[in-house]
């Protein structure tokens, strides 16, 4: 059912190896966290190739959002799987994972060998104090749109101090969150702003 | 190696918000359950996730080599995958009945503030961990600066604090 109405907007739907070769690139240059990632996919997908219409693009970005897991892999997923069934989602999320993987594994190879050298260390002591920039950073811009409302706001410190003070655990925590959400938010005035988890604007960051 | 798998894929399933969400998670089996690596490694495994393209899940390559060499990265890898392939496709057959679910929409409205409590809460034990003096103080400072004042890229403030680390810590 999907499928027809993706027919029906793009005539041609791509051949997998075309998809798995856009989204190998992607995946070796995408730096800098999902909206960047989901940029270099915009250009491939909507602009240059004309795969998927603007409006089915920003209903995979919603997937995304909504949807657990790093933003853009459940994006291009989704995407994947309009165009091509079963086999365009599998041949899209291995192609995009693929390079990140073999440098990540590179990488690791490295530091198990390297890691003791002096040199080394201080590298990884100048990374440490950018982790924790960057973790600052992703958190100061998820987090402002929720210290508008007392409600909101509550739940964010409520998790903080459960996770930090009493150790309880992260997946009991994001139930009960949500839980508490179902409670608070009845109204649907309470939800008008829209269903943002997470809300990636275009700042940098990695947040996918 | 099941409890690898079944960690990953448990941490794939429960991520709403993103890939930053999944420090918290890391930190909380990994780390603390398992101790399958140290916090310093934990530390590192993320900064090595930020240097390399793609989502910071990716950082699940260096704890699955850590548990059980290649096959461990690629295990790690695919279970926490796993989740996200089925519910993004799962996803466009329920895409309407989802937007308009208010249920869902509250439920996602009251885990959004309280996943960015959770990141803050990582943040802080890896700050202890990784601020060990003055001076790894500031360049955080720094590289703060960079990212939310002159929206300079991620991956490029990580690779100067390395740099700086290098020569100068």
């Amino acid at each position: 059912m999907e499928a027809a109405e993706t027919d029906k907007e793009v005539p041609t739907p791509p051949g997998l190896l075309e998809m798995g070769k856009v989204l190998l690139k992607v995946g070796a240059t995408g730096f800098g966290g999902a909206m960047p990632v989901l940029a270099l996919v915009h250009t491939d997908y909507v602009e240059k190739r004309h795969w998927v219409s603007q409006e089915e693009f920003d209903e995979a970005v919603m997937v995304g959002q909504i949807m657990p897991g790093p933003i853009a892999v459940d994006a291009i997923t989704h995407i994947g799987y309009r165009l091509r069934g079963w086999p365009g989602a599998l041949v899209s999320v291995i192609a995009f994972i693929l390079p990140p993987f073999l440098l990540m594994l590179a990488l690791t190879l490295a530091y198990v060998r390297y890691g003791g050298v002096p040199q080394v260390a201080g590298i990884f002591k100048g990374l440490g104090a950018g982790v924790v920039a960057i973790i600052a950073a992703t958190a100061w811009r998820m987090g402002k749109p929720h210290l508008r409302t007392v409600k909101t706001a509550s739940l964010m410190v409520a998790a903080l101090l459960a996770l930090l003070l009493l150790k309880v655990n992260v997946v009991l925590l994001v139930l009960l969150a949500g839980l508490t959400g179902i409670a608070l938010f009845r109204k649907p005035a309470d939800l008008l702003p829209g269903p943002k988890p997470s809300g990636p604007n275009p700042t940098k960051g990695r947040a996918c | 190696m099941l409890d690898l798998f079944l960690t990953f894929l448990k941490i794939g399933a429960f991520t709403f918000g993103g890939g930053m969400v999944m420090i918290p998670f890391i930190e909380q089996d990994a780390v603390n359950t398992f101790g399958w690596l140290t916090n310093r490694e934990f530390i590192d495994a993320i900064a090595m996730g930020q240097i390399t393209p793609g989502p910071v899940v990716i950082s699940s390559v260096f704890i699955g080599y850590k548990v059980a060499g290649l096959l461990g990265s690629v295990i790690a890898m695919g279970a926490v995958s796993l989740p996200t392939f089925f519910y993004s496709i799962a996803a466009a057959h329920q895409l309407h009945r989802l937007k308009g679910n208010l249920r869902v929409r509250a439920f996602l409205k009251g885990v959004g503030p309280a996943v960015v409590g959770m990141i803050l809460a990582a943040g802080f034990t890896i700050a202890r961990a990784s601020l060990v003096d003055i001076w790894t103080g500031l360049l955080a400072l720094a590289c703060l600066a960079a990212l939310v004042r002159f929206k300079v890229d991620a991956s490029l403030v990580i690779l100067a604090a390395g740099v700086i680390g290098l020569f100068f810590l």
